[in-house]
């Protein structure tokens, strides 16, 4: 076992790992979060996808034993207390979620998106969500929430 | 038909948006028992064969192993996987696991271990002997005369049917133009993000088990279990949970059932979660068919006789059988009606990944062919696209007795009016003298509401008035990511009068406690659903109102219930807190009432939604590759209960259908049968960089023997991008392309065909 120290969701944690496990399993099992979702194992989908010292990144292809001294956020760490985050409610108020599956993953995506583009172009939306697959097709949804939440961070273009 | 609604047709956040958001919504997957252990299974590695021996001593002897169980030890019963209630329509023509394997991926053996790792170890380690029979991948083989019956008895037909209206032959003499055409289909995946998943855990004490599992049908999961595993149904509860996507291939039960086996076996808990690569290449699949049309039109250009044959390719067992197939059926009959039509469809037995439901239920396919084949005739004759479709399709009155259909709202023309503008049609004139050339395509079509004329229809519904005033329904209607559930909410405040915010539902169905509903197919949940929660609620209203009359000395006549309140109907004043009401019923000594009424509904009609959709194309001739410029849909299916709801499903639909007309197809290795593309990588599904500029809008008409005035949604949205894209290719390059994907390799062959010698 790999004992590693990082922080997770604002909270310094220290666990010990499989040499082959990895974030996506230590997460999920480990830590009972279980909204960091398992899609394909591959890089593939995206349902995995969580923040790495800010970056988006497929927890499936991660290794566990790597997260020493790293800053980790799941969706569970995106709502600060009982306050939604703008992005959650973006996504709540534009109809941005179906099934569910895929939205922790595109919600960590939009919310590091957000960090970087004030004022995003539908097509920076595409290129910079493009690794989080949605089977129930509700792109255009995501993308108004994504606008939507920009407006109400930083104001009108 | 414009009525004034406090709740329905304004838009509500799904009820389960918050705990989606959050991360807190728990899927199959994400339920955490003690002493859970992890299913696994072996697939057969080759597309038919008999196996003569399999050994499990070096599996079970491995250290973690719970069970192995194969194909000698499951019960000796045939069933079938399809999710439709009684009658049985389809062969049951599988067992649990099966020694005969039919496809790559047959199930043949499973494990049971304390690890997911020590399972896969396992099934590495069953050895296995077996005789190879001849194995068919294309129908037109399976079809021939002489070939193995995959099925012994079947002559490799899973089902059949032909229908004649009028008298075709004779029609086709009299019929100035005719012509006839060959069209063909992908094998599509539903390639859910959620793979298929299941759990099923002991309940000691009861001798039963708790089945949770990511399913459309809990109640006929329910059936299948006590049919397949020779039990009686009693011994089971299923609970959905969460389903992280279905498109119809979770309708039925494709793991659950072996799942529940590991557990009866093991006396533990066990999930059993499928991979990636089990999911693309091993559940199951959209039918790839052929279909042929022969039309016959008279010097106007109507239609007076149709032929039309489908050949449909089925895989390995029956699933739906034949179901899909019937559903086409109907449809080949009221997109645009025919006096003199033939049809003839056969489901056939092949040795590939089994084709079962998926969203739209054969109409993909078929509208696929017959837009494509009067795009195909309008350009032989010069004829305007639009009008032709005009001047053809069904208009209100239409009745299609075979299919129960009763055409009694409609507002196409009105759509195709306003999409014909939005495009720009009538001042496109590209400048195509380049490489890259521009084209514009649309199409129409239409879906039921429910499968009322085939099948069993009939939905339970239960309604709580509490003592302040809200409520609590239950509804088996079964929540699927479709927002299924926000809308039977809706439907119970608007018919009780109270803010939506007042009614409860509990998430997820339960056989042990929600009432029956055959399931989440064919777009029927807000249609039959809907209406079940209706009359549930009214009878809570008018239960209530009776009261209040007696109780306050009013004319029951003259008073109603809005927004929370009793109030005088005809002048809309407030007479007091419907509080002031129901707390009085509950709370009276010695005489008390309890407000709560269960109801059932089942449709004697079914109608037609329509849809209609545009698109704007490049074709890059030197690549084969299109670029679509802009999508357009619009959907009229009646009353719209939450706009926010159902936009989702108008633009998802859209997207997915554009996959069909241009990505997506799973493709076989024509030697072994195995799938090439079991990966996200490689079965394209759209994502973020497909969409393009995409604008959808609903069109309302008024629905009669509905709740509300609604229509269907979620599957007639899946139909028209494939069509308007592939017409639009056509009009670009004036190729016309009967196969779809149009995948750059595809369009580019049809571009440079090779020269016949």
């Amino acid at each position: 076992m790999i004992e590693v120290k990082f922080t997770l969701n604002g909270k310094e944690t220290v666990v010990a790992v499989e040499p082959g496990e990895t974030l996506l399993e230590m997460i999920r099992k480990r830590l009972n979060l279980t909204g960091t979702k398992r899609g394909c194992e591959v890089g593939e989908c995206g349902a995995c996808t969580v923040l790495i010292d800010g970056v988006p990144t497929d927890s499936c292809l991660y290794m566990a034993g790597q997260i020493n001294g790293h800053d980790v956020m799941t969706i569970e760490g995106v709502a600060t207390n009982t306050d939604l985050d703008v992005i959650q409610q973006a996504f709540i108020d534009n109809g941005s979620v179906q099934c569910g599956f895929c939205t922790p993953g595109l919600i960590l995506s939009a919310y590091a998106f957000l960090k970087t583009h004030k004022h995003p172009t539908d097509d920076e939306i595409k290129r910079g969500l493009a690794g989080n697959f949605c089977r129930c097709a509700t792109y255009v949804q995501v993308m108004d929430a994504i606008k939507d939440a920009a407006v109400r961070l930083y104001g009108e273009a | 038909m414009e009525k004034n609604y406090d709740v329905i047709g304004k838009s509500v956040p799904r009820s389960d948006a918050y705990a989606k958001v959050t991360g807190q919504a728990k899927y199959v997957a994400d339920l955490r028992v003690p002493g859970l252990t992890y299913g696994k299974i072996l697939h057969s590695p080759v597309a038919h064969a008999m196996f003569t021996k399999i050994d499990t001593t070096a599996a079970k002897a491995l250290p973690g192993v719970l069970d192995v169980i194969t194909y000698e030890d499951v019960p000796e019963i045939d069933y079938t996987s399809c999710g439709h209630p009684f009658p049985y329509d389809t062969p049951q023509d599988m067992r649990i696991l099966n020694r005969h394997a039919r496809y790559v991926g047959d199930m043949i053996a499973a494990v049971v271990a304390e690890t997911p790792e020590i399972a896969a170890e396992a099934c590495r380690l069953i050895t296995f002997e077996y005789d190879e029979l001849p194995a068919y991948f294309d129908p037109r083989e399976a079809l021939k005369e002489g070939a193995y019956e995959i099925h012994e008895g079947s002559k490799n037909l899973c089902g059949e049917n032909e229908y004649e209206l009028g008298n075709v032959e004779e029609a086709f003499k009299n019929a100035k133009y005719i012509i006839e055409e060959d069209f063909e289909t992908p094998i599509i995946a539903h390639a859910q993000i959620e793979t298929h998943v299941s759990m099923v855990e002991p309940d000691r004490e009861r001798g039963r088990w708790l089945v949770h599992c990511s399913n459309h049908c809990p109640f006929i999961l329910r059936e299948r279990l006590g049919h397949a595993l020779g039990m009686p149904q009693r011994a089971f509860r299923v609970v959905k949970s969460y389903v992280g996507g279905g498109f119809g291939g979770k309708q039925e039960p494709v793991f659950e059932i072996l799942n529940t086996l590991m557990a009866i076996r093991t006396k533990r808990p066990v999930i059993l979660e499928i991979t990636r690569e089990e999911n693309l290449a091993m559940t199951r699949t959209r039918h790839a068919d052929l279909i042929h049309i022969k039309s016959g039109l008279d010097e106007n250009f109507r239609f007076v006789a149709r032929d039309v044959e489908f050949i449909c390719n089925n895989g390995g067992y029956s699933s739906h059988g034949h179901n899909v197939a019937y559903n086409q059926a109907s449809h080949v009959a009221y997109l645009y009606p025919v006096e003199n039509l033939h049809f003839r469809a056969r489901s056939v037995y092949t040795n590939i990944q089994v084709a079962g439901a998926m969203r739209a239920y054969g109409a993909p396919q078929w509208h696929f062919a017959m837009e494509s084949h009067i795009d195909n005739i309008c350009q032989k004759f010069g004829l305007d696209r639009i009008e032709f479709r005009l001047k053809n399709h069904a208009r209100i009155g239409g009745l299609f007795n075979a299919a129960g259909i009763m055409l009694r709202s409609q507002n196409l023309d009105d759509m195709i009016e306003y999409g014909r503008k939005e495009i720009g049609w009538d001042d496109f004139h590209p400048d195509n003298s380049g490489p890259i050339k521009r084209g514009i395509g649309m199409c129409i079509g239409n879906y039921a509401q429910n499968v009322y004329g085939h099948s069993v229809e009939v939905v339970g519904a239960r309604c709580i008035v509490h003592e302040d005033g809200s409520a609590t329904i239950f509804s088996g209607t079964t929540e699927i990511g479709q927002g299924a559930e926000t809308t039977m909410q809706m439907i119970a405040a608007e018919t009780l009068g109270i803010p939506y915010e007042w009614v409860n539902m509990p998430d997820g169905s339960d056989t042990d406690i929600t009432p029956f509903d055959p399931g989440a197919y064919a777009s029927r949940q807000t249609n039959v659903g809907g209406n079940a929660v209706k009359k549930a609620a009214l009878a809570c209203k008018n239960q209530i109102l009776d009261y209040a009359a007696k109780d306050r000395e009013l004319d029951r006549d003259k008073i109603d219930i809005k927004r929370g309140f009793l109030v005088n109907s005809e002048t809309g004043e407030e007479i007091c807190p419907l509080k002031d009401i129901t707390w009085k019923m509950v709370y009276s000594f010695p005489e008390a009432e309890l407000i709560e009424h269960f109801a059932y509904h089942y449709p004697m009609a079914n109608g037609l939604t329509y849809l209609t959709a545009f698109a704007e194309v490049e074709v890059d001739t030197e690549t084969g590759a299109v670029n679509v410029l802009k999508l357009r849909q619009y959907l009229d299916s009646g009353q719209i209960i939450n706009p926010l709801a159902a936009k989702g499903q108008l633009y998802g639909g859209a997207m997915m259908s554009y996959g069909y007309g241009l990505t997506e197809q799973i493709l076989i290795n024509p030697k072994t049968g195995a799938v090439y593309n079991d990966t996200l990588l490689d079965y394209k599904i759209p994502t973020f960089a497909d969409v393009p500029d995409l604008h959808c809008e609903f069109f309302s008409s008024y629905e009669p023997d509905t709740a509300y005035g609604n229509k269907s949604v979620g599957e007639p949205v899946n139909i028209g991008a494939a069509c308007a894209i592939r017409n639009a290719v056509f009009n670009a390059t004036g190729v016309p392309i009967n196969q779809n994907p149009l995948t750059p390799e595809r369009v580019w062959n049809h571009l440079h065909p090779v020269e016949e010698d």
